[in-house]
């Protein structure tokens, strides 16, 4: 419930100052996009939850300083899922056996800043390189009969990323964007020998501009 | 009309954006955990005795035992997993040096929490086993909360009056969602049954 909260909280944000600043930003160029996309996460170091996590998706405002440089607000989340086939385990503390199947999952939650640069842009495809820094959610949790055991964590993350944006309109006013970013979190679980979270994301996503002409 | 169409974008992704697993897969099969006393040397008993019956305890009924087609079956199952670990079923009034004892907890709002093998007071000549055997609870201690389980003990008999109390050296408590039909279930605890046993080797009499 916190990291739905949080994500509301930047979601409302993103949308107040994306609309309040329409206005702001009118006759002025396309600066100000927002966007919304479907990420799909393969994770690098870890064999709790080492299937590649089809349950992703990211929000973002991007504002543009100039014609190659943008910065960037980006919240971003992922479901990586592994189910484990009935197997029986020793008990930790007393003399005994559990038998059950179960699904690993790590869900991240990600909160960043993000600057970019964008390489060409007498083009319809713009490829760009970015970093985005910022915060890091994580739950780690089993998943096994009618129990779950959950434990989460917050940690730094860093996002070297590489992408295009694609126009698709006239003006530039909507672009597709599409990108390949390596992520590394220092989010942890001592309980199943998780020092980081590591991952390659691969994202596609939409971007608008909406700032009105008068 | 952007600004509606990318809010309605954002409250469904609002609502996309965690993912459960499959918990109709995770309910296919119930988890069976097991315990036993590590002092107690298991080849050294030969008979056990069991009810015809199963232990019923609910908050939905006033009923005390379940007894029919189902019950049976689980019953025979469970024999079936002694006989095949070389333990002789006896009538109780033959001194069993082992009771089976099963007890079904029903949508039953509370807490399961076992306090291990051991049972404080005996007395002789009244219940089933010729002892005071706290038969609704067994070891088991009950708090708040949902629970469905099928509780499986095995009482040590044949050194209750050296020890002076009824000691459980293994016992079984299998749980889960319970949720499919009444054949399916059935199908799951003898499963789980069995499981039980496949997980305890050290459960053979010679």
């Amino acid at each position: 419930m916190k990291n739905i909260s949080l994500f509301k909280l930047s979601i409302a944000i993103s949308m107040l100052f994306l609309l309040g600043s329409s206005s702001a930003w009118a006759q002025q160029g396309n600066k100000l996009y927002f966007g919304v996309g479907y990420n799909i996460t393969q994770p690098l170091n870890n064999t709790f939850t080492d299937k590649t996590g089809l349950y992703g998706g990211h929000v973002e405002a991007e504002y543009y300083i100039d014609k190659t440089y943008s910065v960037g607000f980006n919240a971003s989340w992922n479901t990586l899922l592994k189910y484990i086939p009935t197997k029986t385990y020793p008990l930790q503390y007393e003399a005994g056996d559990i038998t059950t199947d179960m699904y690993n999952s790590v869900y991240n939650m990600t909160y960043t800043l993000f600057g970019r640069y964008h390489f060409k842009q007498n083009n319809r495809f713009k490829p760009f390189v970015g970093l985005a820094l910022g915060a890091q959610n994580t739950e780690f949790a089993d998943f096994y009969s009618i129990y779950q055991d959950k434990q989460t964590a917050w940690g730094f993350i860093a996002r070297p990323e590489i992408g295009t944006v694609i126009s698709i309109s006239k003006n530039n006013k909507t672009n597709l964007i599409a990108g390949l970013d390596y992520f590394y979190g220092t989010n942890s679980n001592k309980n199943i020998g998780i020092n980081n979270i590591q991952g390659v994301e691969f994202k596609v996503g939409i971007q608008f501009n909406l700032e009105r002409r008068y | 009309m952007k600004q509606l169409f990318l809010l309605l974008v954002g409250v469904l992704l609002l609502f996309s954006c965690k993912k459960d697993p499959d918990f109709n897969k995770l309910d296919n099969n119930l988890l069976v955990q097991t315990g036993y006393d590590t002092t107690a040397t298991f080849n050294t008993y030969k008979t056990y005795a069991i009810s015809d019956t199963i232990n019923f305890v609910s908050n939905l009924t006033t009923q005390t035992y379940w007894a029919d087609n189902q019950s049976t079956s689980i019953i025979n199952q469970l024999k079936t997993n002694m006989t095949n670990s070389h333990y002789t079923l006896v009538k109780k009034a033959d001194k069993p040096d082992l009771a089976v004892n099963l007890t079904f907890i029903k949508n039953v709002q509370q807490s399961i929490s076992y306090d291990p093998f051991w049972y404080d007071n005996l007395y002789y000549g009244s219940m089933y086993w010729g002892y005071s055997y706290p038969y609704s609870y067994g070891g088991f201690s009950v708090s708040e909360y949902k629970s469905t389980a099928l509780l499986i003990e095995i009482i040590d008999l044949k050194n209750a009056q050296a020890n002076l109390k009824l000691k459980v050296i293994w016992n079984a408590t299998i749980t889960g969602a319970f949720d499919k039909s009444t054949a399916e279930n059935l199908t799951m605890i003898i499963r789980a049954v069995d499981t039980s046993f496949k997980q305890s080797h050290y459960l053979k009499a010679n």
